[in-house]
């Protein structure tokens, strides 16, 4: 006789002390494609955000990148967040430009994403990145 | 608890494994990927569309909560989820918020040299805003946007 059994496993996203990164992703503003992407590093004890953005094709003049971090707690209270930054030299496609977020010196469950506000040729245009994995410190 | 379409993003979509039994012999067993959740506007590999958050309202109808469940600025909540620097939980006016973040100042600028003259202006400074409670009235605390420091990252 069969037996059918049939299991859901819920389980949360590994956790460790680390450095982990958002998936890339991509916005075309202004007939260009930019990228950006979350970074997220923490040791025991510490923990720090980073919001990185650049072109993917074409050189980035000073000015077109625009960035800003925001680090939150495991229950989605922002704990720190930056000024925006924007490139002051040109990026060649494929080089980031980045900024940090301040440092939390507290053991948790951190995600960071960041704020990219990018040239659209008549000003600026602001995309997130993707959330960060989430990372222990 | 988290009511994120983007945090959703994060954990497993679940792992599912089913188990075909019969008799003595083992039968099938299969997993499903994670799924990617993107932010407006933004493409990514393998990735799908958020879906913009609902947010609760206070007594005078201000919207309140994470903005990590945001999908883009538009979509903050008035009041923004925040740990003051007291260590106290509570809000920020999503108005403030981007008024020292330079969010605010940004749609002002109409060339990218505008961008760098408001960064030189800016430059090494601090600015706190006030944290409330979620009337939005009632003071907890402060919260410190800190300077934004930029340069090449790989």
């Amino acid at each position: 006789m069969a037996l059918t059994l049939g299991i859901a496993i819920g389980m949360p996203a590994a956790a460790f002390a680390g450095n982990a990164y958002s998936a890339i992703g991509y916005a075309t503003v202004g007939g260009r494609q930019y990228e950006n992407r979350a970074a997220i590093y923490t040791t025991t004890g510490t923990a720090r955000a980073e919001t990185q953005v650049g072109t993917t094709y074409v050189t980035a003049q000073p000015g077109w990148l625009g960035a800003r971090g925001r680090l939150f707690t495991s229950g989605g209270a922002l704990s720190c967040e930056s000024s925006t930054v924007y490139n002051s030299t040109s990026y060649a496609a494929g080089t980031r430009f980045g900024t940090q977020s301040c440092v939390r010196t507290y053991s948790g469950t951190w995600y960071s994403y960041g704020v990219t506000p990018l040239w659209n040729n008549s000003g600026y245009s602001p995309y997130y990145t993707l959330l960060s994995p989430n990372q222990n410190s | 608890m988290m009511r994120s379409s983007r945090l959703k993003t994060l954990a497993w979509g679940g792992v599912l494994a089913g188990f075909v039994l019969a008799g003595a012999t083992a039968g099938l067993a299969f997993a499903q990927a994670p799924a990617i959740f993107t932010p407006a506007g933004v493409t990514a590999a393998g990735a799908v569309p958020a879906t913009a958050p609902t947010y609760e309202r206070n007594a005078d109808g201000l919207t309140y909560g994470s903005a990590m469940e945001a999908i883009s600025p538009e979509t903050e909540p008035d009041l923004i989820l925040v740990i003051a620097t007291n260590g106290r939980e509570g809000y920020v006016f999503r108005t403030d918020l981007n008024e020292a973040n330079g969010a605010t100042a940004a749609k002002s600028f109409d060339s990218p040299e505008d961008a760098l003259r408001w960064q030189a202006q800016a430059a090494g400074k601090s600015t706190t805003i006030k944290v409330y409670a979620v009337d939005g009235k009632t003071e907890v605390g402060e919260f410190t946007v800190i300077p934004g420091e930029g340069g090449r990252v790989e």
